[in-house]
């Protein structure tokens, strides 16, 4: 469990790392050039603007990374697996501006505003959720697939907000799950729905009974669906 | 045919005309203070700031106003039939600011912000609203809820839009001959619109973002990129691909952040299809010589799925398909398909709130 602290830009083939080491970056970039074998790497970059690039869709789903001061990660490519990723500590200092793979774990930054998990995803994520610095959104614009958001603690601190995608069970903690949807028309895992839909909401679509910690828009309808055999 | 110039501030009543006269305001008001006799009357205004109060609503069916430097009437009461209704030369120099009543044209001019009619109030009733050649001189600004529109008309310039900002009622909006002239620009959560056809250059739409409900969006049958509607957040019936040729890409739908109930590709077109990029809902798709849609975002998406006749493509790795798939889907290698039901026997009636018989 040893901090690796970067003193050049590098790549992961180059690096002697084991794993559940961490990795300050220390304002470098380092780029992931191949398949690592490690579990558990830690990557951050305190106080500076460290990036990482993924050369391709590796499998770092027991990895943990959180973003300095800069975006950490521009794009994360189509069959990328990550742990968790997680905003930083300065103003738009995004743990990746796109997803296009699959993330565990989305979280909002703690320093800086808009300091979202991510930007915009494209991808799957498994959770996303709020941070405590303000509107530092798990994830801002959502155009693909999110199992779970959470509200964060900071002031509009979203789980997910710009939804255009799927968010398929939602919390709201003080702050909402989803601050602003975008389809007239939803489809939710209606037991997993503990929390506010908001308009332009108007049909939704539930899988099971919609859960009583439900708020839905006025005027809005649910049809409940269930799996046919 | 003769034209009166004005040389003070006049009312109609006292006024020697005959009909199709021209009437030019050369600067003055003119106060409209009871029904006029004449037809074919046209008031103008050339290179001066003249103006027309309408006293009460009067049948002005046969009659055509222009503006000169400034708004030529501030407000146009209801009651009130027009013929026609045109901006003037200079900045901000609108045929009307306020529209009541019924008019068959309002076109833009040729100043900046030059609106044919602005602020077209629940009551009003326009036939057709043309871009002008200014700077952002839409036919008609602010459409509110009670108003209608029948035809929107993008223009020959740059960005010249026929109606921006709709809450109310619109039949038609069709992308002009000059770049990025949408029919109708911003259609908000009150509005409505029937049809939306792409025009003849790039970016000419019929529509261009969509908060509220529009039926059909159709791509133009240039050899450029119309789209029948370019941002969708709300809700569209259709969205179908243009028969442009050549390098033609006129979708029918080019960005879906909303619901669409069904995507048609093209039957011609070099790459027309119904939605270009899908972030949002696509209930039923029907590929034809083009695909539906072209750019799926989600690895999930929700549809019915007696309405795929077509390809859902990577990303997509979850289908929920209400009822079984049709057998003329394509689906991705590897997807899952997971069969919903409402378990009461209900069957899908295609009503864009989703309502089921």
């Amino acid at each position: 469990m040893a901090t690796i602290t970067l003193a050049a830009n590098t790549t992961y083939s180059t690096l002697m790392i084991m794993s559940y080491d961490t990795i300050d970056l220390a304002g470098y970039s380092l780029t992931i050039d191949s398949q690592p074998y490690e579990d558990g790497i830690l990557i951050t970059s305190p106080g500076s603007a460290g990036t990482v690039t993924l050369s391709g869709g590796y499998d770092l789903s027991t990895w943990s990374m959180t973003a300095g001061t800069g975006v950490l990660i521009a794009i994360i490519p189509s069959g990328t697996e990550l742990g968790s990723l997680t905003g930083g500590s300065a103003t738009s200092a995004y743990g990746c501006s796109t997803n296009n793979g699959t993330i565990t774990t989305c979280t909002g930054g703690s320093g800086g505003t808009n300091a979202s998990g991510c930007n915009t995803n494209r991808g799957t994520i498994t959770t996303c959720t709020g941070g405590s610095a303000t509107t530092a959104q798990g994830c801002y614009g959502n155009q693909g697939l999110i199992t779970t958001a959470v509200g964060g603690t900071g002031t509009s601190a979203f789980g997910v907000t710009h939804n255009y995608g799927y968010v398929l069970n939602l919390t709201d903690s003080a702050v909402l799950a989803v601050g602003n949807w975008n389809s007239p028309a939803v489809f939710v895992f209606g037991p997993g729905v503990v929390g506010q839909i908001k308009a332009p909401v108007v049909t939704i679509y539930s899988l099971g009974a919609m859960n009583a910690g439900a708020t839905l828009p006025v005027g809005s309808s649910v049809i409940t669906l269930s799996v046919c055999g | 045919m003769s034209t009166i110039t004005l040389t003070e501030n006049t009312t109609y009543s006292t006024l020697m005309i005959l009909d199709d006269d021209i009437i030019d305001l050369a600067g003055y008001l003119l106060t409209i203070d009871s029904e006029p006799g004449e037809t074919g009357i046209s008031i103008t205004s050339p290179g001066t700031a003249g103006t027309v109060t309408l006293s009460g609503g009067y049948d002005l069916s046969s009659w055509s106003m222009t503006a000169g430097t400034v708004p030529l009437v501030v407000t146009i009461p209801a009651g009130t039939v027009l013929g026609s209704v045109t901006a003037g030369s200079d900045t901000n120099a609108r045929g009307c600011t306020n529209n009541y009543g019924t008019i068959t044209t309002c076109t833009g001019g040729s100043g900046s912000n030059a609106y044919g009619c602005n602020n077209n109030y629940s009551g009003a009733i326009i036939t057709t609203c043309v871009a002008g050649t200014g700077s952002n001189a839409r036919g008609c600004y602010s459409n509110y809820s009670g108003a209608i529109i029948t035809t929107c008309t993008g223009g020959t310039t740059t960005s010249a839009v026929g109606c921006h900002n709709n809450f109310g009622t619109i039949t038609t909006c069709t992308g002009g001959s000059g770049i990025g002239t949408a029919g109708c620009n911003y259609n908000y959560t009150t509005g409505t619109i029937t049809t939306c056809t792409g025009g003849t250059n790039t970016n000419a739409n019929g529509c261009s973002y969509n908060y509220g409900v529009i039926t059909t969006c159709t791509g133009g049958d240039s050899a450029n990129a119309a789209y029948g509607c370019s941002v969708n957040y709300h809700t569209i019936t259709l969205c179908t691909g243009g028969s442009g040729t050549g390098s033609s890409t006129t979708h029918g739908c080019n960005t879906n952040n909303g619901l669409v109930v069904t995507a048609v590709g093209a039957s011609a077109g070099s790459a027309a299809f119904g939605i270009k990029y899908n972030y949002g809902y696509v209930w039923n798709i029907t590929d034809t010589t083009r695909l539906s849609v072209d750019i799926w975002y989600s690895p999930t998406v929700f549809v019915f799925g007696a309405g795929i006749v077509g390809e859902i493509k990577a990303p997509v790795t979850t289908i929920y398909s209400f009822g079984a798939m049709n057998a003329g889907a394509t689906l991705p290698v590897g997807a899952t398909v997971t069969t919903l039901s409402t378990g009461i026997g209900l069957v899908f009636a295609g009503s864009l709130t989703g309502g089921f018989q």
